[in-house]
């Protein structure tokens, strides 16, 4: 449309771009003399990329005391965050004014600038613009965005409508999650049959796999739905719906994975123990990076690790006793975490009604200490911060205006930098060998959610034309699905098709990702709930 | 999860110190002093911190709260707040404003640099020499550098110096004082940061002198800070009126100049000071929101600094360290106003003269906050216990310096008679209800 | 635009025909406003407008001449600018420039049927950031040396 100003547009990216590259050629590759002793074991999230850790070296200073300097990695970070905050920002502007969401722009501008793609552009010892410790050290935002987002997410949700609208809600997520599990569990059952896992351990073994990662292909991504609702402001029955549904869903699914993951791993360990052959026993991948990754992730590992220690010691060889410490694992984290999210929730409106000064500091702080809260006593940050949204718009609807409008001048940058951040995940080096199965997956998935979601519709009677498009916002895929990849992945890392599988997650994930926010901003103004342009 | 907490902390902190009621509390001479030098926060900084109570014998109980370790995992944030630092410290030299200053300003500037940097240079040569036992000139370099370079300038803060009966000339010496420091802070970042990789370390970890790569360094960071004011400024037209959008592109200057800067392993203030000068000279549209963003949080970026300083400094200087602090601070105290009544009384030619003697003169012996910020700065780049302990040395000297004048005037004006200066409300004609 | 209160142009005394309780209830009733009639509508008030963005003070002084209403102009300081002036820690030049005192403060006495033209202005035409203090207050006598319509 208007060339001049996207052409200028451009040209901001690309100097921005030259002036983050340069920078970091001329700031040389650091010399790693001496590698730290303390250093901490090289993360390694897929097998792919032997990850070179940044080594922070010992030096002396003028008084002959040896301190570390800081990692090179953490020194970088700074231009990370402020080339993928500017560079996204910039891009999703580009992409708005030819009718893409915004999104589209950030998570495009993170792939480009993430280390997978610089490896394929330049090399992998190649200057590019994100490295992978620079990468990590850029989760710490992450988790505070989800904090944020989270709290907005909540803060959407209208018990009133909930109530109104239960029967289509809870239809259309039956029917649209039963159908994506089961077609993509076929798929996988069929993938997975010919590998070592069958050989061993029997059909069922293979289906309880498939069924773990059919799991992860059911997620869609709670922030996808916000930030592009927010972006387009729309409002709707299939937008109020389809935020409803994705949440409700987020709570479905991480009770649904954690048990299909403790049988699988435990059907899938037996298989192992049976075998005489000695399989890898390399350490596991470190979780740093799971960890630190995202919302699921950091209590996944711990529930599914506990379990899989108690399985070795064979302290637990009935499945009902198992199961009921799982269960009482996940009522004590989802109860903790609603609990703390009330608390949290009225901790804020008490200060907004009170003080109600530095309102948009407070709040990133009060997201800092959602995600702190949540780390440290082993919540979900993503409940925490739905209940306290939750609490907040419902039982305090005249102050959580104010904080809600607050929140909506924050999501911007927050939205910017998450999705960037998430864009650098994507690594198109895996795609090489597994894209017909990615394409597989992708295509069963799209059609299952279409499936699913149309019967969903038809049975609860939702009106066209909300129920022609509500399908579309199920697409998407970011953090949380790539969160329950990384766990998987490091539960069955000891398999041989570990790799593969995870792979094709990986970029199945991927395509979802770009893919999801377009179609959905489609679907949303084909349903003529668009208020805004967007710009 | 410590990096979060120690965040929090840090920022929580310094959030509850811009709260109304500290705005209250520096309505009192002394406690603008104690806030706005932030010695306030140091002490805070240091409880929080690992040393102070092994300091005062608790050795026993868990006492660290926030440890330097943690903060330093946070360092892009640090340098973030660095680059904010710089980028308002560039923000005030708009060329309407510069041009407007009286040549005296500048006479008194020049005259005070020279004095800073021979006196404050041979004290730092000396002392440091003395205190690490160093046989080369390269390894003590950057610490030399620090205090040689943030001796330039003294604190702008002239309120608690002011007196009640203030005449006109009073208050044209006050203008000189306040903008004199203001430029002294420039200069100061300036020195630091073109001076700071004359010396660096080879592939081995030893100290080199490298006069061509500080050349080009500085040339560099010239050219990425045109660079990225224009970019900025290309930004923040596009930004438009949306608050949201606004938001992404002012942090993300700061954070991507503080970030290069870094990056190139030199004090992130001097590159966002550069940015922040072309910023604002730029023409086009305009960017006051980005200034009153930026300015808004001059306080709590300050408490923030002085807590970090109070955190991550490191007591044990020994008695050369305090020899060396006690030195400065006595030249400081001796020297600078001294020198700077006859700088001003010299260069400033207008009638009436220049008061011969005004409390107001004290206010060049009190060190620029500039200078704690350079101080934290080079911990930040490097943690070492060398330049932990200059930075103790730093916030030292400067105590003692703020000391003086309060004790100073406090007599002076029980001489005087004047027995409204020690009201705390004794504020100046400036606010007059309406 | 304001037709209606160009009508019947005598500003004289107005306020003082209206009992009390009829000024207090003021202007926030903004559609009833015009229903009222026109002694309403007719009523004097002051309007006050404290300007702390200094970039829509444009936009405002146009829409002020387009509504058709006059006023006065001072410049201003906030309590808080003030405070941030006196300390300053890290920046201390641009306070020392004069015509950057900050904030602006618009006067102006006008007819209450035009308030509402005005607070939609501040309403709709201006974001949150922007949107500058303002508020009324009912004015008892008035006298002027030229007419004000």
């Amino acid at each position: 449309m208007k060339v001049r100003p996207t052409l200028t547009k451009l040209g901001a990216i690309a100097a921005l771009v030259a002036v983050a590259i340069l920078a970091r050629m001329l700031a040389g590759t650091p010399t790693q003399v001496e590698l730290s002793a303390s250093g901490d074991p090289p993360s390694q999230a897929s097998s792919e990329s032997p990850a070179s850790e940044p080594a922070s070296r010992l030096l002396t200073d003028a008084l002959g005391l040896t301190f570390e300097s800081p990692s090179v990695g953490l020194l970088e970070t700074g231009t990370g965050l402020g080339v993928l905050l500017l560079g996204a920002w910039l891009l999703g502007k580009v992409l708005a004014s030819v009718g893409f969401s915004k999104i589209t722009g950030y998570l495009v501008f993170g792939i480009l600038a993430g280390p997978g793609v610089g490896a394929w552009i330049v090399g992998k010892d190649g200057t590019w613009l994100l490295t992978k410790p620079q990468q990590e050290n850029l989760q710490l935002v992450n988790d505070l965005a989800i904090a944020l987002i989270a709290l907005t997410a909540g803060g959407e949700i209208k018990l009133s409508f909930v109530r109104k609208a239960f029967r289509s809600i809870s239809l259309i997520l039956a029917f649209e999650f039963t159908l994506v599990l089961l077609v993509v569990g076929a798929l996988m059952t069929v993938l997975l049959n010919g590998t070592v896992i069958a050989e061993y351990g029997g059909l069922v073994t293979v289906m309880l796999v498939a069924s773990v990662i059919a799991v992860v292909a059911t997620a869609n991504s709670p922030a996808v739905v916000m930030a592009l609702l927010s972006e387009t402001r729309a409002d709707g029955p299939m937008a109020r719906t389809a935020l409803s549904i994705t949440v409700c869903k987020d709570l479905l699914l991480i009770i649904v994975f954690a048990v299909t993951l403790t049988l699988a791993s435990t059907a899938a360990t037996n298989a192992k123990q049976t075998l005489a052959e000695d399989l890898p026993t390399d350490p596991p991948p470190t979780l740093a990076e799971a960890e630190a990754s995202d919302e699921l992730t950091a209590q996944e590992v711990l529930l599914a690790q506990e379990v899989a220690e108690e399985l070795e010691s064979g302290e637990l060889k009935s499945s009902s006793s198992k199961q009921s410490s799982i269960a009482s694992k996940l009522t004590r984290q989802l109860g903790g975490s609603m609990l703390a999210g009330v608390l949290v929730g009225g901790l804020l409106a008490f200060y907004v009604r009170k003080v109600r000064s530095f309102l948009p500091i407070v709040l990133v702080l009060g997201s800092f200490a959602v995600a702190l809260i949540s780390k440290e006593l082993g919540l979900k940050t993503l409940i925490v911060g739905l209940t306290a949204g939750l609490v907040m718009s419902n039982l305090f609807q005249t102050i959580a205006e104010d904080v809600f409008h607050t929140i909506e001048e924050l999501s911007v940058p927050v939205y910017a930098l998450f999705f960037a951040v998430a864009g650098t995940k994507v690594d198109p080096g895996v795609l090489g060998g597994v894209w017909i199965f990615v394409v597989l997956l992708v295509t069963l998935r799209l059609g299952a959610i279409w499936g699913g979601t149309a019967l969903g519709c038809k049975v609860s009677g939702m009106e066209p034309p909300a129920s022609r498009w509500i399908w579309t916002a199920f697409v998407p895929q970011a953090g949380v699905s790539l969160a329950l990849a990384i766990v998987v992945y490091e539960q069955f890392y000891e398999f041989k098709f570990a790799d593969d599988v995870f792979n094709i997650l990986l970029s199945a994930i991927a395509i979802n990702e770009l893919i999801g926010p377009i179609l959905f901003k489609l679907g949303l103004v084909r349903a003529g709930e668009v208020r805004s342009k967007g710009d | 999860m410590d990096i979060f907490l120690a965040i929090l902390i840090v920022i929580g902190l310094g959030l509850l110190s811009s709260g109304r009621v500290t705005y209250r509390l520096r309505r009192s001479r002394l406690m603008v002093v104690l806030l706005s030098g932030g010695w306030l926060a140091i002490f805070v900084g240091m409880l929080l911190g690992p040393n102070f109570f092994p300091l005062i014998g608790v050795t026993e109980a868990e006492t660290t709260l926030v440890s330097p370790r943690a903060l330093l995992e946070s360092t892009p944030l640090l340098m973030m707040g660095l680059g904010w630092i710089g980028v308002m410290v560039g923000l005030q030299l708009r060329w309407e404003v510069v041009r407007s200053l009286s040549a005296g300003i500048w006479k008194v500037l020049l005259a005070d640099a020279s004095l800073s940097i021979l006196l404050f240079g041979g004290i730092a040569l000396v002392g440091i020499h003395l205190w690490t036992d160093a046989d080369a000139l390269a390894p003590i370099w950057p610490g030399v550098l620090l205090l040689t370079a943030g001796s330039i300038g003294w604190s702008m803060e002239t309120r608690s110096l002011r007196m009640a009966n203030a005449t006109e000339t009073d208050a044209r010496l006050d203008t000189l004082i306040r903008a004199t420091g203001a430029l002294g802070g420039v200069l100061a970042v300036t020195v630091l940061g073109l001076g700071y990789k004359i010396v660096t370390r080879d592939a081995d970890g030893a100290f080199v002198f490298d006069l061509t790569g500080a050349i080009g360094r500085a040339a560099l960071i010239g050219v990425l800070a045109v660079l990225v004011a224009l970019l900025g400024r290309f930004a923040i037209g596009l930004a438009g009126k949306d608050r949201g959008h606004q938001l992404v592109v002012f942090l993300g200057i700061v954070v991507f100049v503080a970030g290069i800067a870094t990056q190139l392993d030199l004090p992130p203030v001097f590159a966002a000071m550069l940015t922040g000068v072309i910023l604002v000279n730029l023409k086009g549209n305009s960017i006051e929101g980005f200034e009153k963003f930026i300015v808004k949080a001059e306080f709590t970026v300050a408490t923030m600094f002085a807590l970090l300083a109070g955190i991550l400094l490191d007591p044990r200087i020994g008695l050369p360290g305090l020899a060396l602090a006690l030195v400065m601070a006595l030249a400081r105290i001796l020297v600078k106003p001294a020198f700077t009544r006859w700088a001003a009384r010299r260069s400033d030619e207008q009638e009436p003269r220049l008061p011969d003697d005004s409390p107001l003169y004290l206010g060049a012996a009190r060190q620029h906050p500039i200078f704690l910020a350079l101080a934290v700065s080079v911990v930040l780049l490097e943690p070492s216990a060398y330049n932990a302990r200059l930075l103790t040395i730093v916030i030292l000297s400067g105590l003692l310096c703020e000391l003086l004048p309060i004790f100073a005037r406090r007599a002076g004006s029980r001489a005087l008679g004047d027995e409204n200066s020690t009201d705390p409300r004794g504020a100046p004609t400036q606010g007059a209800p309406a | 635009m304001a037709e209606d209160p160009k009508t019947a142009t005598s500003p004289q005394d107005p306020g003082s025909q209206e009992e009390a309780t009829s000024s207090e209830r003021s202007e926030s009733h903004a559609p009833s406003a015009e229903a009222k009639g026109a002694d309403d509508s007719m009523r004097l008030v002051l309007l006050v407008m404290i300007v702390a963005n200094q970039g829509m003070l444009d936009d405002l002084v146009t829409a002020m001449l387009d509504l058709g209403i006059q006023g006065t102009i001072i410049e201003s300081k906030g309590l808080m600018s003030l405070l941030r002036d006196e300390m300053p820690i890290f920046s201390g030049l641009a306070a020392m420039i004069p015509q950057r005192t900050g904030s602006r403060v618009v006067l102006s006495v006008t007819a209450a049927g035009e308030i509402d033209q005005v607070f939609s202005f501040l309403q709709n035409e201006l974001t949150d950031d922007e949107r500058p203090m303002a508020f009324t207050v009912p004015i008892d006598r008035f006298m002027s040396g030229s007419k004000k319509s």
